[in-house]
């Protein structure tokens, strides 16, 4: 089934169902709803304030320059992308890659104020010191801990083959 | 089972039976109408958990397995349930396996009543761990030294307790090899298990700190430093300091409550990312590291909140 292509719509910071904390320059963002944590750094932070949904991406880094953020169109675009992919903006849609953007991704990389750093925030049990062998085997499969068990924390939990618990490897 | 021949502690076996305050479910109906015998409560960090049993004789090893700051208590409401279908003897003609449940969900299914001890020691530790009020759990090791607090959070078999050994023999005070337990301003509390070092990889006896010849900690310390310090045969301290934003983000890494409580989460951790230096990297061996973590401690000015 073909969907239709989405129109491009200037780019929006999503705030629903998210936790938001300024830590100096940058910003903490907590998803609710998927448990993800991203820390932007301070350029990406002053990007992703300046989407308001009705500014276009030149626009933006306009608008974060303004603020503070020196970036120019290339460097908003790679954020933008960035925070595209952590589900903090809707409405961007990217220009398809084009050849300088290797070096563009090089230069980006050396400064770190662009950078959208995430993470899916861990179960109590994924955080937790270790599995128990005796829990282990009776985790299903699809749910093992992959926590070293505790008993012998040189094995791990985790799916056995095709067999329908997890146990320790 | 019914021999009773695991302890000879005294536990009330009269109590009301235990029940838990959310919605009931089909699989939680059908293992309330199992003949639960008795029940103990147990309370810890602001929250309950009920136990129930198919056989009183279990309680009293169930209490001797209760985790570091949990007492049993009068009966009263309970934030969690936790259930034990009591199996038969090993050498009975018709073997019947022991269950443990928490709330509806299997945890354990075993002939050997031991894991099921190990398997409910190591849940309810976590469960509270969980459920805290007013605190927050870290998986981290903890010492004190000069008045502030050193914090190494890290997953299982990265070295915490050995560095925390390290440090213990190097004059500082024992909080935890387990749980960083932090108060809302930031500040440490003493989690005071008996230390489980491991030998070759294998989990050995628990000692106590006091073995090791070492104070343990009774009040709240400001954190001064974390480190993020993963063992690696053969390397050198070398850390690199993190901004606030990504301590936070490798605190979060060992929270066991951000998914349940993630605001009150998010602004302790900020709290301690806020007062301390944080450092990542890999070491060598724990004395060397140690010392050069006191060192470093002490050179960190105080903050002033």
């Amino acid at each position: 089934v073909r969907r239709p292509l989405d129109t491009a719509r200037p780019p929006l910071a999503v705030r629903d169902d998210l936790i938001v904390r300024e830590i100096d320059s940058e910003v903490l963002v907590y998803d609710r709803k998927r448990h993800r944590a991203h820390c932007l750094g301070p350029l990406a932070a002053a990007i992703w304030k300046a989407c308001d949904g009705t500014r276009a991406v030149a626009a933006v880094a306009e608008a974060a320059s303004r603020a503070g953020a020196l970036v120019d169109g290339p460097a908003a675009e790679l954020v933008l992308r960035r925070l595209r992919r952590a589900r903090l903006v809707s409405g961007f849609r990217p220009s398809p890659p084009d050849p300088h953007r290797r070096a563009l991704l090089r230069q980006a990389a050396a400064a770190a104020g662009l950078a959208v750093f995430s993470m899916a925030s861990p179960t109590a049990l994924q955080a937790a010191s270790c599995t128990p062998g005796g829990q282990c085997v009776a985790m299903p499969n699809s749910q093992c801990s992959g926590l070293p068990c505790c008993e012998s924390p040189a094995r791990r939990c985790t799916k056995q083959g095709n067999a329908s618990r997890c146990d320790c490897n | 089972m019914g021999s009773g021949h695991f302890y000879d502690a005294t536990v009330r076996t009269d109590l009301p039976l235990p029940s838990v305050r959310v919605p009931p479910t089909p699989c939680l109906d059908k293992l309330n109408r199992v003949s639960w015998t008795a029940g103990v409560y147990v309370r810890a960090y602001g929250c309950t958990i009920g136990i129930r049993t198919t056989d009183a004789a279990v309680l009293p090893a169930i209490v001797q397995h209760l985790p570091t700051g949990a007492r049993t208590s009068a009966p009263r409401g309970t934030d969690h349930l936790v259930s034990w279908v009591v199996g038969s003897d090993a050498d009975s003609r018709l073997r019947r396996f022991h269950i443990l449940y928490a709330g509806a969900q299997r945890l354990v299914r075993t002939f050997d009543p031991n894991e099921v001890l190990r398997v409910l020691a190591h849940h309810v530790e976590l469960a509270v761990a969980e459920m805290a009020v007013g605190r927050l759990f870290l998986h981290a090791g903890v010492v004190g030294w000069k008045g502030r607090a050193l914090v190494i959070p890290g997953p299982s078999h990265s070295g915490k307790s050995s560095l925390v050994a390290a440090l213990l023999a190097q004059g500082a005070t024992y909080y935890s090899d387990e749980y960083a337990v932090l108060d809302s301003s930031g500040q440490v509390r003493p989690y005071p298990r008996a230390l489980h070092l491991r030998d070759r990889g294998e989990l050995g006896e628990a000692v106590p700190a006091a073995t090791l010849g070492a104070r343990t900690g009774r009040t709240p310390l400001p954190v001064g430093l974390v480190a993020m310090a993963r063992y690696h045969e053969g390397s050198t301290w070398e850390p690199r300091a993190l901004s606030p934003g990504r301590a936070v983000m490798a605190l979060l890494a060992n929270s066991i409550s951000i998914r349940k409580k993630p605001a009150r989460t998010l602004a302790t951790l900020e709290c301690v990312a806020r007062g301390a230096v944080t450092l990542e990297g890999t070491r060598g061996e724990a004395p060397a590291t140690a010392a050069r973590l006191l060192e470093t401690l002490e050179r960190i000015p105080e903050v002033t909140p």
